[in-house]
């Protein structure tokens, strides 16, 4: 039997919706509803339509596990979260797509920037090749679950049968990576996997148009602005640019302009199941995910206590976290003085809720340094 | 028209965010500006502007920037302040794209361009996503006032990599294209594109020649410098010519 047990309860934005479902280690591969719902999360969580979702996650899994070294059990669900028409939501995928592949790290060459895994009996490619953000499709990211690289995830460029290159940059912590340590393979969405090709996925549409200024947006943090993505009808564009295979990472956040109409989205897959790393350089913009499946709240994301964190009285200096509001961006920093996250002269802002789904932006105004972002699992998986 | 004014209440919303702190090192603004087949820059003849050799910065000059007396009136009036593109440094020209491979005769898309607050460094496309990423210049460096808060917008364009003493350029602006102070959220400003021009109509400085280079460029000072010795020289020896003529 798994037990999810969720370790600091915080409570679910209105908006946002999510189930969490668990498999049993010796889940079979016929479509049986054989899982438990957490019964720490349903006090939480309301149910919903998905369970034929579920099923079909859970045939994934199974297909997906036959070729795996390592049989592993993963809770999935979804979460689901309300856009309205006229709005800008600052939305993140808090669950993965089901894995691909489990193993271990036969053998690594950090100079290549590959991971042999003998007899892996991979597909050339079926990890997806070509240029991550334009020529790839198929794009997947390699996660590590154990070692000191674990949380760290890295972008597949092209695999043999048995060897994975990673994209060399970014690639912090590949180094460290040690023969035996544990991975996973997950696809990671494109803006045609994620809202169809055309706009329109399981139902629901986005506004489309020739001109972007009229269509819906999708803004994915760059390396020091928003790209903005539309959709013609026809395809995903930034510019006059085709953009179909923009990616969605796990760790990134991004924004939904919605201009006309309602708009659910709506994100299927399964639960990280390790610690997650996410950089957060000492200048820069970062849109960070809340990247775990629940809310959890200013004070209870820690970076304040973080070495490298910068904490002033000076909203200025101070590194910053910025919540979306319901029409602007809403500034939060940790101040000293106060000994609490303060809002402009607001002061004990610590229990500020980060709902499931959302994403935060991050501004690093240079009095700090470098951090590696390592957080724990909010949950337990026994 | 609802769609404009949403799209111009999320900039007055991305822009709101900055100014409750003031600019910080990390504010930027950002705007896509791109054309179709359908709107291609043409030269005075009506051939498509060149994209110069393979790769960027080579084709004909295009500059995003505005009049300094620009107006929803006259959106031509006064002074050129070119905020990409300006000085000897790589230039935004016809045909470049982010991955280096030019685009059709004509063609442009800059998406996205970023300006920081603080320098006159221009991100062209995006360092993380696109191979052909480069860093242009602005000819001012982008502060609070610099250039004003919902100041209209004008693309130039030229017949030449660089400008002449017989350069030809037009420009075009709209209503709708206007600048907004870069914050740490990041500002970005409504897509500029030819083929949608929104509910204002585009409105050309040569009207009667719309994507058409027509009108005399005045050289920048270096090249307006090299271009009077020449011409200079040229009297000189127009001079010496009509003397020797005269002697003879």
């Amino acid at each position: 039997m798994v037990r999810l047990t969720l370790l600091n309860p915080t409570p679910m934005s209105k908006t946002t919706n999510s189930q969490i479902f668990i498999k049993n280690s010796n889940f079979p591969c016929s479509p049986q509803r054989n899982f438990l719902t957490s019964p720490p999360l349903s006090q939480f969580l309301q149910m919903s339509r998905s369970i034929l979702l579920f099923v079909s996650l859970a045939g994934v899994v199974c297909s997906a596990t036959l070729s795996a070294q390592t049989a592993t059990t993963k809770p999935v669900g979804f979460t689901s979260t309300a856009v309205a028409a006229a709005s800008v939501r600052a939305l993140a995928l808090p669950l993965d797509n089901v894995p691909e592949f489990t193993g271990l790290v036969g053998t690594i060459n950090t100079g290549a920037f590959t991971i042999q895994t003998l007899s892996a009996g991979w597909t050339t490619n079926g990890f997806g090749s070509g240029n991550f953000n334009s020529t790839n499709a198929n794009p997947h990211i390699i996660r590590m679950l154990t070692g000191t690289s674990a949380g760290r995830q890295y972008r597949i460029a092209s695999n043999t049968l048995d060897t994975l290159t990673i994209v060399s940059s970014p690639s912090t912590g590949f180094a460290s990576i040690a023969n035996g340590d544990q991975y996973e393979i997950h696809k990671v969405e494109t803006l045609a996997s994620f809202f169809g090709a055309t706009g329109t996925i399981n139902g629901q549409s986005l506004t489309t148009n020739s001109d972007a200024n009229s269509a819906d947006n999708v803004l994915i943090r760059g390396a020091s602005s928003w790209i903005t993505c539309y959709n013609d009808g026809t395809q995903w564009l930034r510019g006059a640019t085709a953009s179909n295979n923009l990616v969605l990472l796990p760790e990134q956040g991004f924004l939904l302009v919605k201009r006309t109409g309602a708009y659910t989205v709506t994100v299927a897959g399964s639960v990280p199941i390790s610690n997650l790393v996410t950089d957060l350089p000492a200048t820069s913009v970062v849109s960070l995910a809340n990247r775990f499946p629940l809310a959890t709240t200013l004070g209870g994301l820690g970076l304040d206590q973080l070495p490298g964190w910068f904490n002033s009285s000076d909203a200025n200096a101070a590194d910053n976290v910025l919540l979306r509001g319901a029409s602007s961006w809403i500034t939060f920093f940790f101040d000293p003085a106060q000994g609490s996250w303060v809002r402009g002269a607001l002061p004990n802002q610590n229990s500020t809720v980060i709902p499931a789904g959302a994403s935060i932006l991050i501004v690093r105004h240079g009095q700090g340094s470098d951090i590696a972002f390592n957080q724990a699992l909010p949950y337990s998986v026994q | 028209m609802k769609y404009k004014h949403f799209w111009l209440a999320f900039i007055v919303i991305f822009g709101f965010a900055g100014a409750s702190f003031g600019q910080t090192i990390n504010s930027t603004t950002t705007v896509n500006w791109s054309n179709n087949n359908a709107t291609l820059l043409m030269d005075q003849n009506g051939s498509a502007l060149s994209t110069g050799a393979g790769g960027n910065n080579n084709g004909a000059l295009i500059q995003l920037g505005y009049y300094n007396q620009g107006n929803n009136v006259n959106e031509f009036l006064g002074m050129w302040v070119p905020l990409t593109g300006a000085g000897a440094t790589l230039n935004t020209t016809i045909g470049d794209s982010g991955s280096g491979t030019d685009l059709a005769a004509g063609r442009f898309d800059f998406s996205p361009t970023t300006w920081h607050f603080n320098t006159s460094n221009v991100d062209i496309f995006d360092s993380g996503l696109d191979t052909a990423f480069y860093t242009t210049k602005s000819s001012i460096t982008i502060t609070s006032p610099a250039p004003p808060a919902g100041q209209i917008l004008s693309i130039r364009f030229y017949n030449t990599n660089t400008v002449g003493a017989l350069t030809l350029y037009n420009a075009v602006s709209d209503n709708s294209w206007v600048w907004a102070t870069p914050t740490d959220a990041g500002a970005i400003l409504p897509d500029i594109s030819l083929a949608n021009p929104g509910v204002n109509p585009l409105v050309w400085q040569d009207p009667i020649n719309p994507f058409k280079t027509t009108l005399l460029a005045i050289p920048e000072p270096s090249t307006y410098a090299s271009s009077l010795v020449g011409l200079g020289l040229m009297g000189l020896a127009v001079l010496r010519r009509r003397i020797r003529h005269q002697r003879s």
